[in-house]
């Protein structure tokens, strides 16, 4: 069993760019082309394609690249029940995704993910593999929803529908646990924190591994001191995108849970230099805030925008900073 | 008698030819002229709706727009586009536009194109969008060494070289100001709306009507567009702010038309039509200025639903605004 380091543990946060047969595979299964079962066993080799760059980047706690998701919200849209397709919404640009629709009652079906993660797993030579799941308000927030037509109602319900893939999860021995709620920096307001708190005790009272929650690219600093009431381990947060802005904030609220420490921008093909990873190592250490044992070195947020190439070289980077870190700061 | 009419607030969702036509012409395979002869018969359709629905006033859908700022950025010196940011609280990003100086207009990017769509379309009131001055200068950074309302004034002089080259019988010109609904952003302006606006307005011959939506308009927010001289119009979000009512008779609208944002637009679900005349009715006891005409409008742009629901909820605003027409005469 691969030995994950001690202090500034090396990590990412979730998707990685689409390897082109898993794009063709999604157009597929989509067409019911190819099933649902076939489609899982055919991602495969994409996944290990992933596998084998974070293992040649050398970090420590990986994930499947979630070379099966077209995007977090419609993959499991499409797993549940009480769900419909939806159509092409813009998120920038000329980018758009599938806003899915909520026309009934939240149902669990299957098992969603779990057949990725543990191919994953098998193949990540002992190093653990991350089980990533999208959050109850996240899923709510990025759909359109003609039932419930109560945000709380419909968000409770998608946290039972989760909690249930995450017990699958964590029987197939998943140890750390990943719920990403990037949707929660859209409305930084203590009441819309107080239903995610809601809804992550009923994902996690209970669980045995490590809990994570990650937001990203908003002004999580105005929610900042009701999130540490989180039932959970770890925050994941970005920080490179913005500078590291909310570091202030970390400890102006006294943050006393472990940190996933976003350093790569996801946003910019430029690769960040080593030196340039560990000053900003250094700058949260400098804080007194966190001990290296608490600090998770990552990216912002998934990679999957960026080409593949530059996704590696940022984090062969990321991990060169860590080891010097580990070298100079413990 | 209060004479009921109604227009779409901004722009339209691309369908899926319009989303493949910015690709290709992104990617090259479009030359400038193709793309935009091509998008304007997206436009010229989306005009067809409006007018067939009984809209007031036209928009052409603003379909080649990544976002509000993009086209005015694009087309100034002076400013380049950064990473991106959540618009409002919506799951949508914009790139940050980042000032360096004041913005030199290169070319009037709103002229050419409402040349180009009267060419098209013919006689009928259209209806020209832009960013307000304010909320540009929030949603940007400044890296000009001077502070935000200088460069709130500057992008107002900049933005009044666009809007001169509109002027005419049949254009009337809507700024969006949603910034006026957050804190945080209306304190970088805060106390100068008219001084921004003294340099956004000066020589304009046409209609102006200013909105404010994603939520309730700041007290403060409200009150200084008030006194802000030239405008003839104030459009509020009546979907996401429930305290229009209150706000009506505390301040007033001071002797300019009101405009109401009733239709959803950030959502599919069908409006409950009692729902909206309920919420129309509270506005109009409290309204105390020129009741002759009350305009009713979507709660924000349609382009944050998928195309289809756009086009629908075109034609509910029609529909439920000729229902109140006919319940309030």
């Amino acid at each position: 069993m691969y030995k994950v380091p001690r202090y500034f543990p090396t990590t990412i946060v979730g998707s990685y760019p689409k390897i082109p047969p898993a794009e063709d595979l999604i157009r597929r299964r989509k067409r019911e082309v190819i099933g649902e079962e076939d489609f899982h066993e055919l991602v495969k080799p994409s996944i290990k394609v992933v596998i084998d760059d974070y293992l040649q980047a050398g970090v420590d706690i990986l994930s499947d690249g979630e070379q099966a998701r077209e995007d977090m919200v419609a993959y499991f849209a499409e797993r549940l029940e009480g769900y419909r397709g939806g159509e092409w919404v813009r998120i920038f640009d000329n980018v758009y995704f599938r806003k899915p629709v909520v026309v009934g009652e939240i149902k669990y079906l299957k098992p969603m993910a779990v057949m990725d993660w543990a191919y994953a797993s098998s193949i990540s030579n002992g190093r653990p593999v991350k089980a990533i799941l999208t959050g109850p308000y996240t899923m709510a927030d990025w759909s359109f929803d003609l039932y419930y037509g109560d945000r709380r109602e419909l968000v409770i319900a998608l946290a039972k529908v989760i909690r249930r893939e995450v017990e699958e999860f964590v029987k197939k021995g998943a140890n750390y646990v990943q719920i990403d709620e990037p949707a929660l920096s859209t409305r930084p307001l203590k009441e819309e924190v107080d239903v995610v708190n809601e809804a992550l005790h009923i994902i996690f009272d209970g669980i045995h591994a490590k809990k994570i929650v990650h937001i990203c690219f908003g002004k999580i600093e105005r929610i900042l001191e009701y999130l540490l009431d989180f039932p959970i381990d770890q925050f994941d947060f970005e920080f490179k995108n913005s500078n590291l802005r909310l570091l202030p904030y970390l400890v102006e609220y006294g943050f006393n849970k472990e940190l996933g420490y976003g350093v790569i921008d996801v946003h910019s093909t430029r690769v960040e230099d080593v030196q340039e990873i560990y000053n900003d190592i250094e700058k949260l250490v400098k804080t007194g805030l966190l001990g290296p044992d608490k600090i998770y070195v990552d990216p912002d947020c998934g990679l999957k925008r960026l080409p593949r190439e530059i996704a590696v070289a940022k984090l062969q980077n990321m991990v060169k900073a860590a080891e010097l870190a580990r070298e100079k700061l413990v | 008698m209060v004479d009921v009419s109604c227009s779409v607030l901004g722009g339209y969702p691309r369908n899926r030819r319009v989303r493949h036509l910015v690709r290709d012409y992104e990617e090259g395979r479009l030359s400038s002229n193709e793309f935009y002869n091509a998008l304007m018969g997206e436009s010229i359709f989306l005009a067809g709706v409006q007018r067939a629905l009984g809209c007031e006033c036209i928009v052409d859908g603003m379909l080649e727009w990544h976002d509000i700022l993009r086209p005015f950025v694009n087309s100034w010196r002076g400013v380049y586009l950064s990473g991106l940011l959540r618009y409002f609280d919506n799951n949508f990003f914009y790139r940050i536009p980042v000032f360096r100086e004041a913005p030199e207009p290169m070319n009037h990017t709103l002229s050419t194109k409402f040349n180009m769509i009267k060419d098209y379309i013919g006689s009928s009131l259209y209806k020209a969008v832009i960013p307000g001055p304010a909320t540009f200068a929030a949603l940007s950074k400044n890296e000009t060494g001077k502070d935000d309302v200088w460069l709130a004034v500057k992008i107002a002089e900049a933005l009044n070289s666009e809007l001169r080259g509109l002027s005419g019988n049949d254009i009337i010109i809507q700024i969006d100001e949603p910034a006026l609904t957050d804190k945080e952003l209306y304190d970088r302006i805060r106390s100068h709306l008219e001084e921004i606006y003294g340099s956004l307005l000066p020589g304009l011959d046409t209609s102006v009507r200013v909105s404010v939506y994603f939520g309730c308009v700041l007290e403060d927010a409200y009150a200084e567009l008030l006194d802000v001289k030239g405008l003839d119009f104030v459009t509020l979000d009546g979907v996401d702010c429930k305290k229009i009512s209150t706000l009506i008779k505390e301040y007033g609208v001071k002797n300019r038309k009101l405009g109401l944002g009733v239709i959803e637009a950030r959502d599919i679900y069908e409006d409950d039509y009692t729902k909206v005349k309920t919420s129309v009715s509270k506005v109009l006891e409290e309204y105390e200025g020129d009741l002759s005409l009350l305009h009713l409008t979507t709660s924000t742009w349609l382009d944050l639903i998928p195309y289809e629901y756009a086009v629908r909820k075109t034609g509910v605003l029609s529909y439920y605004s000729n229902r109140i027409k006919e319940e309030v005469d």
